[in-house]
């Protein structure tokens, strides 16, 4: 081998010793703790960063959607999460309307009514067909007295009590008020924002992306394949170093 | 071309809609719902006995003699699955999967699998008197099932 050779393998070899290093302490750190998943206990802890959040594709910006509940109350959309006042809610459908009765909140999708307390608590999902008259919903509203009801595809029904165990049919003049979507005050979208870090992402999840590379795209993803081949590369470059030191002895 | 959806744009498998399995499990002739408030201590056992406790605060259930049927559903991996359970005395008498909204892992919905639920009990350690068996690739399906089953065999034991 002669001497300007080994000098580009061994310069090489530095070099790639140097980049691959903290993408090593990285990867061998989110390596071992997730070997430890469970004794960590990982998925029970959780990540709340305004950073990791964007990440996720959440926009803390602005809501895409906002239902005005009054006296300033809102139930706000934000890329698959939602915010009912200041708790997060688990939705399993993409709503469509919003309204605050006597007895709370209701939330429905077009075969879904979420209805929460004034807590945010869930009370009951009530379906169409089960638990709600069958229909497509299209609207909500409530009547002079809070209650709730149901504008369908097909006609209206009204809840016979605040508490939504049954319904009646009804017409459009029981309506006093619509549902409504609106807009967030600035101290409503600051509560919003502090609602939706608070929920935050499993650590796992976390780990798991930062491993991967995931957590920063196609950009992270490529990174770790380079990083792939510069440990590669370094394993190549340090065994060929060997091999003339073994020469020489 | 092939064209390949999300798994929340594919549509949910229907077996079988939740008013006529009622129905059906009352002879045609299916009592009125009844509520049944899920009081703190019933949520307390619940998270011991599932990890966590039921979503609502109430649920609904259909009564006739000795035969209580609850409608429950329950995230399987990422979507939910809608299943019926036939409550004899305090057994289960038949478990059926109605809505299926995962994209994969449906085997849970055959009979071989739901039939394993019949003559099943809670015992005292809040655990099923008989485990079913996995299915490979519906792990999570199963866990599903299997946490329904106590949280209406619990329920039934409470009203």
């Amino acid at each position: 081998m002669n001497f300007k050779r080994k000098k580009w393998i061994r310069s090489l070899h530095t070099i790639l010793g140097i980049i691959v290093l903290v993408p090593l302490l990285l990867f061998t750190i989110t390596g071992v703790l997730l070997n430890h998943k469970h004794e960590l206990r990982l998925n029970d802890r959780f990540v709340k960063s305004e950073w990791i959040m964007k990440q996720y594709g959440l926009d803390l910006t602005a809501p895409s959607v906002v239902w005005e509940l009054g006296a300033d109350e809102f139930f706000a959309q934000y890329s698959g999460q939602y915010i009912l006042n200041s708790s997060n809610v688990e939705l399993d459908k993409a709503p469509l309307s919003a309204i605050k009765i006597s007895s709370g909140f209701c939330i429905a999708s077009e075969d879904k009514i979420h209805f929460f307390d004034h807590r945010a608590t869930l009370i009951e999902a009530l379906e169409t067909g089960l638990s709600l008259p069958k229909g497509e919903i299209v609207a909500l509203g409530t009547d002079a007295n809070g209650k709730l009801v149901i504008r369908y595809q097909d006609g209206f029904h009204i809840a016979d009590s605040p508490d939504l165990i049954s319904f009646s049919p009804t017409t459009e003049s029981a309506v006093h008020h619509w549902a409504k979507q609106g807009k967030l005050t600035a101290s409503q979208l600051k509560q919003a924002k502090k609602t939706l870090i608070a929920e935050g992402q499993p650590l796992e999840r976390v780990l798991l992306d930062l491993h991967s590379g995931n957590i920063f795209s196609l950009a992270g993803k490529i990174l770790v394949d380079l990083f792939a081949i510069g440990i590669l590369g370094l394993s190549i470059s340090g065994l060929l170093i060997a091999k003339r030191k073994w020469k020489k002895a | 071309m092939l064209l390949i959806l999300p798994a929340s744009l594919e549509a949910a498998k229907t077996y079988q809609n939740p008013t006529d399995f009622i129905s059906e499990q009352f002879s045609g002739a299916p009592p009125t719902a009844k509520i049944q408030t899920i009081t703190p201590a019933l949520q307390s056992r619940l998270s011991q006995i599932n990890g966590s406790p039921y979503k609502s605060s109430r649920v609904r259930y259909w009564k006739k003699g000795t035969r209580t049927v609850y409608i429950l559903e329950d995230i399987g991996k990422t979507q939910l699955i809608t299943i019926g359970y036939v409550i004899d005395g305090q057994k289960l008498s038949n478990v059926k999967v109605l809505i299926y909204r995962e994209s994969h892992g449906d085997d849970v919905s055959r009979t071989y699998f739901t039939k394993q639920f019949k003559s099943v009990d809670l015992k005292s350690s809040g655990k099923l008197s008989k485990k079913p068996r996995n299915i490979a690739g519906a792990t999570m399906s199963v866990r599903t099932l299997s946490r329904m089953a106590r949280a209406a065999l619990l329920l039934s034991s409470a009203i």
